[in-house]
């Protein structure tokens, strides 16, 4: 068996005086598609924005990819891998579908224009909305910009980790 | 019933008002209406208005060009202060905060008056004590002083306005960005501020219309602007009423002409809707 690509280890979030998470274990392995269920205000989200480090948890232990999260030095190469669906998507409202797609692409993994445009093109036409690469965020339906936000994370890198974790951050929406 | 679209576009063309008000935007009959005062007035009173209006041109220049350069600094200084101002370390965000607080609560013609009578002292005193010959012969320069109060004091309201609209960005934008794995500043330069920019966009118009008047207060420390080029003349020749209503005129369409030039590129950088 190998090792877990997420492993989580009782880990506790207190919002002030509310105790969001309370001791949570939980091993993602390689491959594997993760449901987490649960009613409003059970503390899904914050389990997957403690993930990708957008909220600071108070103790346990989170390892990404091998790497412990809490002395992470590299942050961003830790989320580099983590591809993540926002519930309201959070494009970028200045930008087109396209430009959402490649801007990451660039300045994060360097890639060429041409190259950042083709897999921009290839994944907008995976999640069937080709034709609106020149359309901005405000144009489309709540589908559609979830798609986009899918491809978004996607781009970024189809490497083993980004694709299971965007399956796990799927499921917020 | 097919539904018609000829007719439905007909009753939306119908729409009282809706094409006229795009024809005569008022605003372009107010600049048409005091540059046409102007004209009349230096062709048909030649005697005072083209005398003065030769007379005060430099000043003129002096004017628009205070404030061109003024801005672009305080463009400057706005976004790194406001970027300041929402920092995450507490000394950065202190200092920005000081220089807010302090600029803020002084007025600009004492402001200007300081660093044109009180500034150029203080140096020469600090290069003697430390005997360093360049500070100590300083010798001050009415137009740089004059820039360097304007951009100090608008800077710290710009600070303000950038602050906000900074802050005004949802954050789940600035996690977005990070969650792509760009770092603060690269989620600041490609995300939030290419965004806060539009939000700003009218309270920024608004400063460099207020730093066009008030570039007026800096004839106060010796450089030769539109108001104080106004002022010798009126001392020389005494005809108050000819030099203060070109000067206002002046002013006025300056202001104007600007007033169209914000409210065109605010249009241009709306959202795609």
């Amino acid at each position: 068996m190998t090792e877990p690509i997420i492993q989580l280890g009782n880990v506790h979030k207190y919002f002030g005086r509310i105790h969001a998470l309370r001791g949570v274990n939980m091993n993602v392995q390689k491959g594997e598609v993760v449901v987490i269920l649960g009613p409003s205000g059970s503390g899904k989200s914050t389990l997957l924005r403690c993930i990708n480090h957008l909220e600071v948890y108070n103790s346990g232990k989170i390892t990404v990819d091998g790497i412990p999260l809490k002395s992470a030095q590299n942050i961003n190469a830790v989320r580099r891998e983590i591809g993540m669906v926002f519930q309201s998507f959070n494009l970028f409202p200045h930008l087109t579908v396209m430009n959402n797609l490649i801007l990451a692409q660039r300045i994060v993994r360097q890639r060429e224009s041409g190259e950042s445009k083709e897999i921009a093109l290839s994944l907008l036409d995976k999640v069937g909305i080709l034709e609106k690469a020149d359309s901005y965020p405000s144009q489309l339906s709540g589908g559609q910009q979830q798609r986009v936000a899918i491809a978004r994370a996607l781009a970024m890198n189809p490497s083993r980790v980004l694709k299971k974790s965007l399956k796990v951050a799927d499921l917020v929406c | 019933m097919p539904v018609d679209d000829a007719a439905i576009q007909k009753d939306i063309d119908r729409v009282p008002g809706a094409e006229i008000s795009a024809k005569l935007d008022p605003w372009w009959w107010l600049v048409v209406a005091v540059v046409g005062i102007l004209i009349i007035l230096l062709v048909f009173q030649r005697d005072p208005y083209w005398n003065i209006l030769s007379f005060v041109r430099d000043g003129l220049a002096i004017t628009i060009l205070l404030t061109v350069v003024s801005f672009i600094f305080i463009l400057f200084v706005g976004l790194i202060g406001g970027l300041g101002r929402i920092a995450k370390n507490p000394v950065i965000r202190l200092i920005a905060t000081l220089y807010v607080e302090i600029v803020r609560g002084i007025p600009l013609l004492v402001q200007l008056i300081w660093w044109y009578f009180a500034a150029p002292v203080v140096i020469k005193t600090i290069g003697q004590y430390l005997h360093i010959s360049a500070l100590a012969n300083y010798h001050s320069n009415a137009i740089f002083l004059a820039i360097l109060g304007l951009v100090i004091c608008y800077g710290a309201y710009m600070t303000e306005i950038f602050r906000a609209g900074i802050q005004s960005i949802h954050k789940g934008q600035m996690e977005a960005a990070r969650s792509l794995g760009m770092t603060y500043m690269q989620a600041m330069q490609h995300v939030i501020v290419p965004q806060a920019i539009r939000v700003v966009l009218p309270p920024v118009g608004n400063e460099f219309i207020m730093l066009i008047k008030d570039t007026s207060l800096v004839s106060a420390v010796a450089v030769a602007d539109l108001t104080r080029r106004g002022r010798e003349y009126m001392g020389a020749h005494f005809n108050p009423i000819e030099v203060w209503t070109l000067v206002a005129l002046l002013y006025l369409i300056l202001t104007l002409l600007s007033a169209r030039l914000i409210s065109w590129l605010e249009n241009r950088r709306r959202f795609e809707r």
